[in-house]
């Protein structure tokens, strides 16, 4: 009687452990689908960044901005997939950078995916430089920089963060440090890397006067400028909500927090320029969207909506501030990616600490603090040897016939708007 | 006259001329002396180190002083090692006033047999215009920068020395002509020179607009027929 009453039993067990075992499929299966569709979110975010720096750079200029944007994603992923990726996610037992899962193949579980989300995290880090440096950057010296910062700079910075996926944890995330999506490790760790791009070039020809005056180089098409910052607010949902890595039900606060803060990003641009008695600029007020974005995405998951708001708020101010900073220093910054990215990246990552969920903690603001310091004393210094060498070897800075000449048709041998502008040669000497 | 400001190594250059000229007081009178430092900055100061070596000889079979090589090299030597304070002050200005002052007072020169090359007629032309129209955006720079540009054209590697004297005699004259036959590199660097100036002492967008509009003016003339002035950028 029992044999059969057990098989009965467990007969009966049979759906519910073969409905645990199809959830646990599904989740998967959801996570991924999810993970992908964010990671193709990120990836439009490359086309954002085009469009708003080819618009914010001269006619001559635009086909050579378009490129970097193009091909740093290109080699970027390959560099990430080769070396990156092992760097940043790979076993950590030392807490200081990744020793496995280089040149992933034969993969378990989400890994592929993972992979994809976050070379896309790479490129995004990386081309923010080539904003700041547009306009007199060699191309072939500014691609040889981006593979070091994507083999290098960016992903050891990351394992200190997200690092030891696959064992060990980096040495910040040991001190509690939060950074949900990147303020830090990837868009100030991008805008420390541009700073020292702009310091080793120097500014634009004819940028600053002989007594230092500052010259006004309006970009070509501000249209594409909004809707590059368009396709960047598109972009940012998959960038912040993505990084929960699953399809739950928190991903609404994220992409919540990261709407709010975009939106309080530009009325702080704007209020910041009407404050300073300036007019309220197009360029601004989308960097100061873009700069909410940024500071938001370290703590998009752990704040409410309305800190939130006062993150993206002060963004905007930062953003404002900032870049007139720059112009004090003489320091040429084409799109403003230092203070969007670097000062607004800093701001976000103390706001996540400020701003927890949990209460303030002073304990959690100073780790926030050393992070930030540690992004900086990383990068920075790196990037300007890294900018140094370049400059010594292949070269970085373009000359100034290639100046005068743009670096469309010295670089690419093409032009932007040919119905527009003739050549400057009918055949090439 | 300021030294030249747009060259990055204004502070070095300035240093090798006082060094020059401190240890070649000794050798040669005044105007030797300035012409000397022309000669440094046209053949040997952007250059490596052997230049120097190139100088000196330059130095003897100019000035006859092939006895005192050793003791020339030896004294330029100890000069250039010298600490700033040691030395003369920088001669440029006397150097800029010796070399307007050799300009004005040249005859302009004779008409050529030969026919004036279309590239150089099209680079007149449109050097020209372009300096024609920064005089309309800003009157009060024209001679400064017509200044800076013969000078920049006494250094300018790729022409020869005729061309160079030619071309900052017409920089400087009203009524020298260009009928040499410059090389094209040479040519473009002038441009170049002229559009870098211009961005400096007026912004880039306002240098672009000018060199545009006189390209296209340009562009009417008959000699663009046979020369395309857009080779010349």
């Amino acid at each position: 009687m029992i044999k059969p009453a057990l098989s009965l039993g467990l007969l009966a067990l049979l759906p519910v452990v073969g409905h645990a075992a199809g959830s646990e499929t599904l989740r998967v299966d959801l996570d991924t689908v999810w993970l992908i569709t964010a990671a193709a979110l990120v990836f439009f975010m490359q086309a954002g960044f085009a469009l708003l720096e080819g618009g914010m750079a001269r006619a001559k200029n635009a086909v050579n901005v378009i490129m970097k944007n193009y091909v740093d994603v290109c080699l970027g992923s390959l560099v990430f997939w080769l070396v990156g990726y092992g760097l940043m996610f790979g076993a950590n037992p030392s807490g200081w950078f990744g020793t496995d899962h280089f040149l992933l193949g034969n993969a378990e579980g989400m890994d592929y995916s993972l992979l994809l989300f976050h070379t896309l995290f790479a490129a995004t880090a990386v081309t923010i430089a080539s904003g700041a440096m547009a306009e007199r950057t060699l191309y072939r010296g500014y691609l040889l920089g981006a593979i070091v910062v994507t083999a290098l700079i960016y992903p050891v910075f990351g394992s200190w963060v997200w690092g030891g996926l696959y064992g060990g944890q980096g040495w910040l995330a040991q001190l509690g440090f939060i950074d949900f999506a990147g303020s830090t490790v990837v868009h100030s760790i991008g805008g420390w890397v541009a700073l020292a791009g702009i310091i080793v070039l120097g500014p634009r020809l004819g940028r600053f006067g002989p007594q230092g005056e500052v010259r006004e180089i309006p970009g070509h098409n501000l249209p594409l400028i909004a809707l590059g910052g368009f396709i960047l607010w598109l972009g940012w949902f998959g960038f912040n909500g993505g990084s929960t890595t699953r399809a739950d039900v928190s991903i609404g606060l994220i992409t919540l927090n990261t709407h709010l803060a975009a939106s309080a990003g530009a009325v702080g641009a704007m209020l910041a320029m009407r404050l300073a008695g300036q007019g309220v600029l197009m360029t601004l007020t989308v960097n100061g969207s873009i700069g909410g974005l940024v500071a938001i995405t370290a703590g998009c998951a752990s704040m409410q909506p309305v800190f939130a708001i006062v993150t993206g708020l002060v963004a905007g101010v930062i953003v404002v501030l900032g870049t007139r900073l720059l112009l004090a220093w003489r320091l040429d910054d084409v799109v403003g990616a230092v203070p969007v990215h670097g000062f607004c990246g800093a701001w976000g990552t103390l706001a996540a600490g400020l701003f927890h969920v949990d209460g303030l903690d002073w304990l959690r603001v100073g780790v926030q603090g050393i992070g930030i310091a540690a992004g900086v004393l990383w990068a920075f210094p790196g990037a300007l040897l890294l900018y140094w060498l370049l400059q010594r070897s292949v070269g970085l800075r373009a000359g100034t016939l290639e100046q005068q000449r743009g670096l469309d048709f010295t670089e690419h041998a093409e032009v932007g708007y040919p119905e527009f502008q003739q050549r400057l040669h009918q055949v090439q000497d | 006259m300021n030294s030249p400001t747009l060259d990055n190594d204004t502070g070095r250059k300035a240093f090798q001329r006082r060094a020059i000229a401190t240890a070649l007081t000794s050798f040669l009178d005044d105007e030797q002396l300035l012409r000397a430092l022309w000669q440094w900055e046209q053949h040997a100061s952007s250059g490596p180190a052997l230049a120097l070596n190139y100088f000196i000889r330059l130095l003897a079979d100019t000035y006859d002083l092939q006895e005192q090589q050793r003791k020339l090299h030896r004294d330029l030597i100890t000069a250039l090692a010298q600490p700033a304070d040691n030395l003369l002050p920088d001669p440029w200005p006397r150097m800029v006033a010796y070399r307007n002052h050799h300009y004005r007072t040249q005859t302009p020169a004779t008409t050529p047999a030969l026919p004036i090359p279309a590239q150089t007629l099209v680079f007149k032309s449109l050097l020209q215009r372009f300096l024609a129209a920064l005089a309309l955006a800003a009157p009060e720079q024209i001679t400064a920068l017509r200044e800076q540009l013969a000078l920049y054209c006494l250094q300018q590697p790729d022409c020869s020395d005729a061309c160079r004297e030619e071309l900052a005699a017409w920089l400087c004259q009203g009524r020298a002509r260009l009928t040499l036959n410059y090389p094209l590199v040479g040519l473009r660097g002038v441009l170049n020179h002229v559009y870098v100036l211009v961005c400096t002492l007026l912004g880039p967008v306002k240098a672009d607009q000018l060199l545009a509009t006189s390209l296209t003016e340009t562009e009417t003339l008959a000699e663009s027929r046979q020369f395309n002035p857009r080779k010349l950028l």
